[in-house]
């Protein structure tokens, strides 16, 4: 572990993948606070594996896959937003028919295109290591957009999440806030596709947040202490997996799964000696 | 005397189920207003359109002699139901100030308002408790003190009392009654005895929708109301 420190003070890819964990972090931790306690789980998972269609399509035709990733998770967050408001009894067919078509028509366009492209498998898998600067820009970018736009409309995302009638009397405008809200999923969904790949980017944007709101008990605390874990974990697992070389996304995708296994057991431990 | 709210005509059906049936009444500025009736009579349906929640099929819903999505910043409103799951991590004073949004108040003005809903209800020792841990009782005050938040002009109430215990409910009428002296009030209640010696006016409700002074409801118009023997018992309270 102390080899992997004084690798970041030494090696600028570390340094860049260091950056990217902490930019990432933020969106995870905001964000995947409103997926917990929205209940979005699988509508997220639908969105990240939409956006393979996104990227194939870009790589056919030449441009960025992560630009191509960008417009189609925004497109299926609407798309499913819209939809599901409309027919809410169908919500994990729709789910189910976003997550495997998207898949089909990427795969489709992958197949269709010349060569074969390396970087594709690090945006399935996650390869934080090959971040680049102009990536944490845009990441940066991402995570100023939604900072902003959760700051300006925290209330509204907060009475639309909790009590969706009493939203509507005090006149939020309910399904907008609903399809901002999912956007703000794709958005971040894309935020972490680099992190952990878009097969487990679901997991990430889940398991810290679930294990914070086990403890806390309001939701801007469960922002701030999510972000900080997602941190944590991410730098973890990233550290952890360099001695020994091993995939950092499905590295990291495991400390988030040991931190949650071990808050669950801490949680009940601590009911049952209130009961 | 100046009708806050008027209904004109009005009817409403659910796909192919008349719910309220040409309605026309109108309530009184600061007038404590009762709604009795059947379940499924359509008490919670009126509400809603009161609410801007539903738009009547036919007739016409004027709040302030507007539509009512016009006016929603000026009524507070009291669910029957409780449209959120009690696990949601929020606390008590969030809940309250979330009533607060749709107004046009100042910070210093929503802060002053926020604080008298707060102690209104007895909210301030709990300020900080996560909705979970609280009683039903001390539930409904939470969703009391939210709809007093807004400082309304007219407060809805449906069925404000069931599942609690006869001394909450005596205290939460009782604050009704001191809000009454400046606020218009409606409220939806099973409990027709217990309401009568707090409201001025009573509507029977049963898709259509008859007014009586409260003086004047009698075991008939219960039996009419219901379609079913009742017996009324008169009590004091």
């Amino acid at each position: 572990m102390t080899e992997f420190f004084y690798a970041v003070l030494e090696y600028q890819f570390l340094q860049y993948a260091v950056l990217a964990c902490l930019l990432a972090s933020v969106g995870c931790g905001v964000v995947g606070s409103y997926v917990v306690i929205k209940k979005l789980g699988s509508l997220a998972g639908g969105i990240a594996h939409a956006v393979l269609a996104g990227m194939g399509i870009a790589y056919f035709f030449g441009q960025s896959p992560l630009l191509g990733a960008t417009i189609m998770s925004l497109v299926s967050a609407v798309f499913i937003g819209m939809v599901n408001l409309r027919l809410k009894q169908n919500e994990d067919i729709l789910v189910a028919a976003f997550w495997s078509v998207g898949m089909a028509i990427g795969i489709l366009f992958i197949s269709r295109t010349p060569g074969y492209n390396i970087n594709l498998m690090s945006y399935l898998f996650g390869n934080i290591l090959m971040v680049t600067g102009r990536d944490l820009l845009h990441m940066l970018i991402l995570d100023i957009t939604m900072l902003i736009i959760v700051r300006l409309f925290y209330r509204q995302f907060l009475a639309a999440a909790f009590d969706e009638e009493y939203a509507r009397v005090r006149g939020v405008n309910v399904e907008a806030y609903y399809i901002l809200m999912l956007s703000m999923v794709a958005l971040t969904v894309v935020l972490l596709i680099q992190i952990v790949g878009l097969i487990m980017v679901i997991a990430l944007l889940v398991l810290p947040t679930a294990s914070v709101s086990l403890f806390v008990d309001s939701l801007p605390r469960i922002m701030c202490y999510s972000v900080m874990l997602c941190a944590v974990i991410t730098i973890s697992g990233l550290a952890v997996s360099f001695q020994p070389d091993l995939p950092s996304g499905a590295m990291i995708i495991l400390v988030a799964g040991v931190v949650y296994s071990l808050s669950l057991l801490v949680y009940s431990q601590r009911n049952r000696r209130l009961n | 005397m100046t009708p806050v709210i008027e209904f004109q005509d009005v009817s409403f059906s659910y796909n192919q189920t008349t719910v309220l049936e040409n309605i026309s009444f109108s309530v009184e500025e600061e007038e404590f207003f009762g709604i009795i009736g059947p379940n499924a009579g359509g008490k919670s349906t009126l509400l809603k359109l009161v609410l801007a929640l539903y738009k009547p099929v036919s007739g016409a819903v004027k709040v302030f002699g507007n539509a009512p999505e016009k006016e929603r910043g000026r009524i507070g409103y009291v669910p029957q139901h409780p449209g959120f799951n009690r696990d949601f991590p929020i606390t008590v004073k969030e809940v309250v100030s979330l009533g607060q949004l749709g107004t046009s108040m100042s910070s210093a003005q929503a802060k002053q308002h926020f604080e008298t809903a707060m102690t209104a209800v007895n909210l301030d020792d709990i300020a900080e408790h996560r909705i979970s841990t609280l009683s039903g009782g001390q539930l409904q005050r939470v969703l009391i003190g939210r709809a007093l938040a807004c400082a309304p002009e007219i407060l809805i109430l449906d069925e404000p009392t069931a599942n609690i215990d006869i001394p909450t409910e005596e205290n939460i009428f009782g604050l009704l009654k001191k809000y009454n002296e400046h606020m218009t009030i409606i409220v939806v209640s099973h409990d027709i005895a217990f309401i009568s010696g707090y409201v001025d006016r009573v509507a029977c409700l049963h898709q259509i929708l008859v007014c009586h002074r409260t003086e004047e409801i009698s075991g008939k118009t219960i039996e009419d109301l219901y379609g079913a023997s009742m017996k009324m018992i008169d009590h004091h309270h």
